[in-house]
């Protein structure tokens, strides 16, 4: 089946079975054809570390100077990604996260080393869906990862 | 770019790498001598291993040229900061490009290079300008 499934079209043509189908969709919205594209969840880290990135520079004034610029590199990968997602898609995936709760650390030691762990966690997701993807797309993912793993530099 | 091809462009930029790294040391010291030192041995490990991977492929790997052309001379330490920061910028481009014309199986590898580009540069900046950001969104590009 392609194209668009509307509610209008799944009443009309698909009878009685399909009532069921469309009473889910509660507004009538078209039914985006394909599934959750594996760049979803990247967005979600995405968001959910520059919540975390926001949230201990309004705590730390004295990592904002280190920080803010690892929290811009993520913004723009968020650009980056949101660019290839089916504008259907993307309209319905959260435009913002909270903080991951995992960073809740007294000191700025313990803050930096589980930014750490969370920026080669993120490199590594990255990098999982770059061996499943092609050409320009495969490139810009594993450019993405490489600069994630590259704020280890500035965490130190 | 098929497989071979990939392979030979990482090579031909890990062979100036070293060619560049091998001018920086006099030039250096302390930390940043360290860091040269270890960028030296990581981009012969590198070259190395994809003269493996090509020859594995039954390709002939392409030798290292007798002399390479560097950004800038290198004459004190903050020309041989630049170039070694120029270096590592080169080889994540060249690594960027490969990704897509390296099969799934291997491609890890490329990824990897590109990575450790990434944390060199970053590192070579941060040696430079310490006050400056150290990182750059897409690395490569």
């Amino acid at each position: 089946m392609s194209g668009l499934l509307t509610r209008r079209w799944l009443l009309t043509a698909a009878g009685s079975a399909a009532v069921v189908v469309a009473a889910g969709c509660d507004r009538g919205e078209p039914i985006p054809e394909a599934g959750p594209d594996p760049l979803e969840p990247l967005i979600a880290a995405e968001l959910a570390l520059m919540a975390t990135y926001d949230q201990i520079i309004a705590r730390s004034p004295a990592v904002a100077a280190r920080l803010t610029p690892v929290r811009a590199d993520h913004a723009a990968h968020l650009d980056a990604l949101r660019a290839r997602i089916d504008p259907r898609r993307l309209s319905a995936l959260p435009a913002s996260a909270a903080p991951s709760p995992v960073i809740a650390p007294s000191t700025v030691a313990a803050t930096m080393t589980k930014l750490v762990e969370s920026e080669i966690a993120a490199a590594q997701r990255i990098g999982v869906v770059c061996l499943e993807s092609d050409g320009e797309l495969a490139e810009t993912l594993a450019s993405i990862a490489a600069s994630e793993a590259s704020h280890v530099v500035a965490l130190r | 770019m098929n497989e071979i091809q990939a392979w030979q462009q990482a090579l031909a930029a890990e062979h100036a790498a070293v060619f560049g790294y091998t001018a920086l040391g006099g030039h250096l010291s302390g930390a940043a001598l360290t860091l040269a030192r270890n960028g030296d041995a990581e981009h012969r490990r590198r070259r190395d291993a994809v003269v493996a991977r090509l020859l594995a492929l039954k390709a002939q790997p392409m030798p290292a040229e007798r002399s390479y052309t560097l950004p800038e001379p290198v004459t004190d330490s903050a020309s041989a900061l630049r170039v070694a920061l120029g270096i590592e910028e080169r080889l994540a481009a060249v690594w960027r490009s490969t990704v897509s014309g390296l099969p799934k199986t291997v491609r890890q590898q490329a990824i990897d290079a590109l990575s450790d580009a990434a944390v060199r540069a970053a590192n070579w900046r941060r040696t430079r300008e310490p006050a400056k950001p150290v990182t750059v969104p897409f690395p490569g590009q």
